[in-house]
């Protein structure tokens, strides 16, 4: 049935006739029209089999064209083929449109096939139509869509820019800046799973009852609260409309939710938004995820679960710097693991990395939570206590000393492993850089290694220095002396 | 001679229903009127002999979709097209129209004949 096969052909050429008359001898329902917008009425008013449109025309441009029929109701099941110049850039450009294809200028066997391919793929029409008087409304339609695609593509292209800002936190508060920008709420919730967080962004006079809101729409505890942020760009106002909730969601994975509280009257363009900012927050929320966790993994050591080397001299750095700036004690203990190349050797590297993570476990455990515990390396450990002098540190080492021998550490075969670890202690003096702290806590370390192991000593240099009491009776005198 | 095909205008601008009923009148169709969509939902209910409904979108008491979707959902209203008339057109807003059941939506300010083609081609002459 010929109805079956009902085109309108867009077409501005001089040639447009003819094609019409080649198109109707391959059996189709032609109807031409010279202009775009007459066409995109016709098609509306009528939704035929398919569409046939130029894409280079006069005032609007196929992919334009494409694009609003795409969009409408009526013809959105509508194939559409644009014809044009045969380049890639036309290809990609009509396949973004939404075309079903795009035919080169001139291949009529290839339109033919393509009208007979498209049409049969495509399902049956319901026959809905939507009729314009006047083609000016068409023109109208398709600016309105370039504005709203503009829109769209804009506060997509500055969600997605948050994507360098690296943390949640940080991308929370610039994302929570952006949204006050281009919304006005009551306040504006992100939540995420996998790990779970929790970002706030309400007036400061209205925080507890935003938190409690914010918590109830997305179904978390307001424990989880990981940042707020407060300020006059989110409104006090006492009551509203409800919380628009969008899913954050990546390759079908959900990420997490964004709530809004909007402030009256919410229309269908704040909606539309909060769906575009939610989409777009995905990419942003999933690379904050990364960075975190490539951070964290940067800073641990992966067998011991403790700070690795790096983390460590950077900590410590830091804190040699201030405990001399203000003249705040400061110890270092290096502790190395007794016989560990024969246990190593003896009973395999299983059994080595089992004691390794019997001291990672054991160290931060028998440590206050002040203190930077970190693998040094090998079977090293760093032990530094803020706040902390000789007496003090020495007590601290023989603590940790005691521990590490009372460490049970199955072999696996019934038996354990008995671990025992030297430790050397250097005490920050005026003028010491990591490196000379470090050092001497080394010095000190083979100095309890030479003397039997097991045992503390002090760096030589520092014994130079009156050692209080108090530190005599803590630890046994060989064992304080090189 | 034939029974003069019937068409209900649901408006709630009493000039846009006579200007619709004048032009379609003047077609040979016979119009009644309802006011709203709670009048308008009646008057199908009442007038099982309707050939075409054409209603506005926004009304007081019952808008126009939610007109149509309570029409749609009586099981004898299957067949009659409803065809919104509006000077909406948002693509959301006609999306909605679509899914509860209407026929079509014409755009406000309309042209005589294109709003007789369009009720031609749904009911006939």
């Amino acid at each position: 049935m010929s109805d079956g096969k009902r085109i309108v052909l867009i077409d501005t050429a001089a040639t447009a006739t003819d094609l019409a008359e080649r198109l109707r001898m391959q059996g189709y329902t032609v109807t031409l029209a010279r202009h775009p917008s007459e066409g995109a009425r016709l098609a509306l008013s009528d939704p035929p089999s398919a569409v046939v449109a130029d894409l280079w025309m006069p005032s609007i441009s196929g992919v334009q064209l494409c694009r609003l029929l795409k969009a409408e109701p009526a013809t959105s099941m509508v194939p559409v083929i644009l014809r044009g110049p045969d380049a890639p850039r036309n290809h990609f450009w009509s396949e973004r449109a939404g075309a079903s294809d795009y035919v080169a200028q001139g291949r009529m066997g290839d339109l033919v096939r393509t009208l007979d391919r498209v049409i049969a793929a495509a399902p049956p029409s319901d026959g809905f139509f939507t009729t314009f008087s006047d083609e000016d409304d068409i023109r109208e339609r398709i600016a309105a869509r370039l504005d709203a695609a503009l829109f769209e593509s804009v506060l997509a292209a500055e969600v997605r820019a948050l994507g360098t800002c690296g943390e949640f936190n940080r991308l929370f508060d610039l994302f929570s800046q952006f949204a006050a920008r281009v919304t006005s709420y009551r306040w504006l919730a992100v939540s995420t799973v996998q790990p779970v967080r929790f970002g706030l962004h309400t007036n400061p006079n209205a925080r507890d009852r935003a938190e409690r809101e914010a918590a109830g729409a997305l179904g978390i505890e307001t424990s989880c609260v990981s940042v707020v942020v407060q300020d006059e760009d989110a409104f006090d106002d006492e009551v509203g409309p409800a919380a628009i909730i969008m899913p954050i969601e990546l390759g079908g994975m959900q990420l997490g939710k964004l709530a809004l509280a909007p402030r009256a009257p919410v229309d269908a363009q704040t909606v539309e938004l909060v769906r575009i900012i939610a989409r777009e927050l995905a990419g942003p929320i999933r690379m904050a995820t990364l960075v975190e966790e490539s951070q964290r993994l940067a800073r641990i050591d992966a067998l011991t679960g403790l700070l690795n080397r790096r983390a460590l001299a950077t900590i410590v750095q830091t804190e040699v710097a201030r405990s001399e700036r203000y003249a705040i004690p400061f110890s270092f203990v290096l502790l190395d693991v007794d016989h560990f190349k024969s246990v190593n050797d003896e009973r395999g590297h299983a059994a080595g990395d089992a004691v390794l993570a019997a001291i990672g476990k054991l160290l931060p455990a028998s440590s206050r939570p002040t203190d930077s515990v970190g693998r040094w390396g090998g079977e090293e450990f760093v032990v530094a206590l803020s706040h902390t002098n000789q007496s003090g540190a020495l007590i601290a080492a023989e603590r940790l000393r005691a521990a590490v021998e009372g460490l049970i550490v199955p072999d696996g075969r019934g038996g354990r492993i008995p671990v025992t670890a030297s430790f050397g202690v250097a005490c920050l003096v005026a003028g010491d850089t990591l490196e000379s702290l470090v050092d001497r806590a080394d010095r000190a370390m083979y100095a309890a290694k030479v003397g039997g192991r097991n045992r503390v000593v002090v760096a030589a240099s520092d014994l130079q220095a009156a050692i209080p009491a108090a530190v005599a009776g803590a630890v046994p005198l060989e064992d304080v002396a090189v | 001679m034939e029974m003069k095909k019937r068409i209900l205008v649901v408006d709630d601008s009493a000039s846009v229903r006579q200007q619709v009923g004048a032009v379609l009148a003047s077609a040979g169709y016979d119009v009644v009127e309802a006011a709203d969509g709670v009048l308008g939902g009646e008057a199908i209910a009442r007038m099982p002999d309707l050939a075409l409904v054409i209603c506005d979108v926004n009304m007081p008491n019952m808008n126009g979709i939610d007109m149509v979707a309570a029409a749609k959902s009586d099981g004898k209203n299957a067949a009659l097209p409803i065809v919104m008339l509006t000077t909406e057109g948002q693509p959301g807003l006609v999306e909605q129209a679509k899914k509860a059941g209407a026929k079509g939506w014409i755009v406000k300010p309309f042209k005589n004949e294109m709003l007789i083609a369009a009720v031609r081609k749904l009911v006939g002459s």
